[in-house]
């Protein structure tokens, strides 16, 4: 590494630390909601925890874990310094601007209208601009990704950009695209109203605007730890990527297929009609393409391991893979968390199949396991991956690594199974505390139970990783060994030129949402009645 | 690693991207605002512009029965976000004169010391929809009915901004612990029952819910037990009747002593 | 090299195999939706209509004494509902078991929505919109409904009851132009 070191190591601590905090909390809410605990004293507590908690874990933890990953991958990759360091310490001391800001006015109870804001209901103004400035301090990193992978085409004509660069621009371009529909809703909408300066707001627009950022943002946080998937797994578990092509593939159809499909967030809206909510469902099926391709990518890189260990067979090559490296077992389970948390998600997006679970329990079983499961553990491996370069540390302890990652897994398993179950017997979401001596909420009692038991192993999990990452430097190198990524099975293949750039696909995004969410933005726009009078939360 | 090929329309992955990607997009579309819209009862009636309209989110409504069961209205009276708003000092002036007549049942500084409810730090939007309410009989009182016959839009928004100015009778609770009433604090939920003080103020407040602490008991209970027997229906949307209707008398009784006994000594500040 | 062109003869066959049960797997989904569009042409919510929330409380569709279940002179059964900080209301709402029942709903105020027991009866109130939804209730009893959506710290109290009840007896109560609710008075 060159410029970046400090830098990295800056964003992953932040992230990770406050990624902490976060889960303390949500190991709270789950306690305290459940029977094994008496109701919360006050509600709004429990509603203030769960908006710091989805802050934290949608807003701070993947940004920076994206920014920081994206720098290091950008030296790392490219092999040379980081074109524009100040400009990211810059975008750095936003976000973090940003998140003191949110998160002192969410301590004081000023914004307890949950990650996704909700209007007509009105937090503070200095919330939102908190948030605002978290995003913009992403932007920089955005145009720094944008920059930096220019300038080395430039003076690298004719080459292939490495894949986990590549990757890397394609989610800046993914995030820059879809914040827009958030920042648009904050600073056109719900800014305003917030500031007193009119009394009512367009709620269904604001729903709609926020579905634009809302699918996409989990692809923006996916990114990462795909990245991981296609360029680090193989060559830690001792395999070759099986097609480097493939793995551009599943960048590009991610870019394009993300972010015009978030009205599957809205099927039981009103304010949106069934023909575009059709559109969306169909072409979220798309979006399921590059995670089967990467499935099937990352499990023949596996079995390129498996083979050039003496594994033979049709299927008997499984047990000649390296199950006890610390690596594998990580790939594991984040592809049985990937599978279970994917399925889910087919069945979230199938428009009518949708109106059995929205809004309850399920959904929330849902993302938890696909983004806390099976992403997450990603951005812990990245994170071990990358300490030595950051810290000159010796490889991190593979005890511990595993410890941490069992307990991730235990813990995300016993979460979110039964909060599947729950939600599909009709437990509803966010509610501080439910009635559990009414017979038809009795029975759904246990499940809460074993989803709180979940939480503190997670909760103990993340304990796990920071004492990891703090005390790794107890062990330093003598030598760092230089940074490699993952060997693709065929290296002297070509890339195809449309794969080695990102244009076609950004301009398709862009068609896409201009085709998918045009009218329904402008028609919303015109209709008067739905500007509703707003509702400033808090006592007066 | 070396690119191949050329970028533009003659490369094929292109070409056929751009291409499938149409061919999806078109599909959908055909789909999504031909087929399915097809199916709806009125579409032959209504004819294929007008399904595809609906479907990409015209409003539009389904037809059916216009009929509407006409009952009496709650009240008549719109609540809008500038009735919260603070007002000139010479509102304050003119309600200050004309609340001099109301001084014998609600107390000089807006704290009764009878059953009449105090008016002191009233929130303004709650005042203006009461007096409006007896103005309209939505609220029966003899006594406040005729009073309110006599008051202009102007007289109520004036009366309004002064008893806002007044100082409120205490300041809200800092500490939620078991000591209060659990329907105070958490509600009951499988009763439809919400804490009070997610909308009286506490916690939040919901726009025309009244500031009720320090209110005399006999005021509070008198309240609760007009909704829960219909006899004061004129909560927009049968809010508090619905609240009311599922509280025991004895929880009646304990809210009201709850909020009563905010009040030090009897109300005089 | 022959052992190079067979290795490729078996990637190709591999990824030809995966990407038919990709492809069999997202055409079977979509099949599904289009199937289920043409078969219920009004679930989920599939148009907008619009309506004033100010006024709502005082004419139109949604005063209070056009809410709850009422048979129209058709023969159809019709649930409107309104939803507000913190209640449905009606509160309790009797429909009648294997028979269509066409919700109709708004908020007066935050967005809410609801879910019925464990049944598919789902959806969002947007105030500004009407929601409009069909669906059938086959078995016969009690059934909460609470509010899905956050729409403030009393969320949690927003608990409804449905009640289906047989549906000879049911239309043995159902008056011409009356609302029925099972709201204890």
């Amino acid at each position: 590494m060159f410029n970046a070191r400090k830098l990295v190591l800056a964003h992953f601590w932040v992230a990770f630390v406050a990624f902490l905090g976060a889960l303390a909390l949500g190991a709270w809410q789950m306690y305290v909601r459940s029977p094994l605990s008496t109701w919360v004293k006050n509600p709004e507590h429990y509603y203030r925890s769960v908006t710091a908690h989805g802050t934290v874990m949608a807003y701070v933890l993947p940004t920076l874990v994206a920014m920081g990953f994206g720098y290091a991958i950008t030296e790392l990759a490219l092999k040379r310094p980081l074109i524009g360091a100040r400009w990211a310490w810059g975008g750095f001391w936003l976000v973090i601007a940003g998140t003191v800001m949110a998160a002192v006015t969410m301590a004081l109870g000023k914004a307890s209208v949950l990650y996704t804001f909700y209007p007509p209901m009105l937090a503070s103004p200095f919330y939102y601009f908190g948030v605002v400035l978290v995003v913009l301090g992403s932007w920089i990193w955005v145009a720094l990704m944008h920059v930096n992978m220019r300038r080395w085409k430039k003076d690298n004509p004719g080459a292939s950009v490495p894949l986990a660069m590549y990757g890397n621009v394609a989610g800046a371009y993914l995030w820059a695209w879809t914040s827009v529909g958030a920042a648009v809703e904050i600073i056109v909408l719900i800014l305003p109203a917030s500031l007193g300066l009119t009394d009512t707001i367009n709620a269904g627009l604001a729903r709609v605007f926020f579905s634009w950022t809302l699918h996409a943002i989990v692809y923006f946080w996916l990114m990462p730890a795909y990245i991981v998937f296609y360029t680090i797994m193989p060559r830690a578990i001792g395999g070759r990527l099986y097609s480097d092509t493939m793995g551009r593939v599943a960048f590009a159809l991610f870019l394009v297929f993300s972010m015009p499909i978030g009205i599957h967030h809205l099927f039981a809206d009103p304010q949106v009609g069934a023909g575009f909510k059709f559109v969306h469902a169909a072409m979220t099926a798309m979006v399921s393409i590059p995670t089967f391709l990467t499935v099937f990518t990352i499990v023949a890189s596996a079995e390129i391991a498996a083979r050039l260990r003496g594994g033979r067979g049709a299927f008997g090559w499984v047990k000649a893979l390296p199950w006890g490296n610390a690596w594998m077992q990580a790939l594991l389970f984040s592809f049985v968390m990937l599978g279970f948390g994917g399925a889910g998600g087919l069945i979230n997006m199938s428009y009518q199949m949708n109106e059995t679970i929205h809004n309850t329990q399920w959904v929330t079983g849902h993302f938890h396991l696909i983004f806390a499961g099976a992403i997450v553990s990603m951005y812990f491996m990245a994170a071990y991956e990358l300490w030595p370069q950051l810290t000159g540390c010796a490889p991190i302890s593979r005890a511990l690594i595993k410890t941490q990652i069992w307990l991730w897994f235990i813990g995300m398993m016993v979460l979110t199974m039964p909060w599947h179950l729950v939600g599909l017997l009709g437990m509803p979401r966010r509610m501080a505390y439910y009635d559990y001596s009414n017979p038809e909420i009795a029975s759904q009692a246990w499940t809460v139970v074993a989803s709180a038991i979940g939480g503190f192993i997670l909760l103990a999990s993340g304990i796990v990783l920071i004492y990891t990452l703090a005390t790794a430097t107890r062990r330093r190198a003598s030598a760092v060994a230089p940074f490699t990524f993952s060997r693709s099975a065929h290296p002297h293949a070509t890339t195809p030129v449309a794969l080695n750039g990102l244009g076609l696909w950004a301009g398709m995004m862009i068609a896409l949402t201009v085709v998918n969410y045009g009218y329904p933005i402008a028609q919303l726009a015109l209709v008067k009645e739905a500007s509703v009078p707003v509702i400033p939360i808090g006592s007066r | 690693m070396r690119e191949q090929g050329r970028f533009g329309w003659s490369n094929s992955l292109v070409r056929r991207s751009i291409l499938w990607l149409l061919a999806l997009t078109i599909v959908s579309i055909a789909v999504g605002f031909f087929l399915l819209p097809s199916v709806q009862a009125d579409y032959r009636a209504q004819g294929i512009w007008a399904s595809i309209c609906r479907a990409a989110g015209v409003p539009s409504d389904w037809g059916g029965s216009r009929e509407i069961r006409q009952g009496p209205l709650a009240t008549n009276v719109v609540l809008e976000r500038s009735m919260t708003d603070a007002v000139s000092k010479d509102a304050v002036g003119r309600g200050a004169t004309l609340a001099l007549n109301c001084t014998m049942c609600h107390g000089a500084q807006g704290l009764s010391s009878s059953e009449a409810p105090n008016l002191a730090g009233q929130y303004p939007e709650v005042v203006i929809k009461q007096l409006l309410d007896y103005r309209a009989g939505k609220r029966t009182s003899s006594v406040m009915e005729a009073l309110a016959r006599r008051l202009s839009d102007k007289d109520v928004s004036d009366l309004a901004a002064y008893f806002a100015y007044l100082p409120k009778a205490r300041t809200s609770p800092t500490t939620y612990d078991e000591a209060l009433p659990k329907l105070v604090r958490v509600g009951d939920p499988i009763r439809n029952i919400a804490p009070c003080v997610s909308c009286h103020g506490g916690i939040d407040q919901k726009i025309g819910a009244p500031w009720i602490e320090g209110m005399p008991k006999g005021y509070l209970v008198q309240q609760l037990q007009a909704f829960r027997s219909n006899d004061r229906h004129n909560d927009s949307e049968a809010q508090m009747r619905t609240i009311a209707r599922a509280m025991t008398d004895a929880e009646i009784g304990e809210v009201a002593a709850f909020y009563a006994r905010k009040a030090s000594n009897g109300g005089d500040h | 090299m022959p052992g190079h062109h067979a290795s490729e003869t078996v990637a190709a066959a591999a990824e030809r195999r995966w990407a038919i049960i990709v492809i069999a797997i997202i055409g079977v989904l979509i099949l599904m939706m289009i199937v289920t569009g043409v078969h219920w042409a009004s679930m989920p919510p599939s148009r907008v209509e619009a309506v004033d929330v100010k006024t709502i409380h005082i004419k139109g569709e949604f005063v209070e004494s056009n809410l709850g279940t009422a048979v129209e002179p058709d023969g159809k059964v019709t649930v409107r509902l309104i939803a507000q900080q913190y209640s449905f209301v009606p509160n309790c709402i009797a429909v009648p078991a294997d028979t269509p029942v066409t919700f109709r709903g708004t908020a007066t105020d935050a967005i809410h929505g609801f879910v019925v027991g464990r049944t598919n009866a789902n959806t969002m109130l947007v105030p500004g919109f009407v929601s409009t939804f069909t669906t059938s209730f086959s078995k016969p009893g009690e059934q909460l409904m609470p509010c899905h959506e956050y729409c403030g710290t009393g969320h949690e109290a927003m608990w409804a009851h449905v009640q289906v009840v047989p549906r000879d007896e049911f239309m043995a109560k159902a008056r011409p132009g009356g609302r029925m609710s099972c709201v204890q008075r």
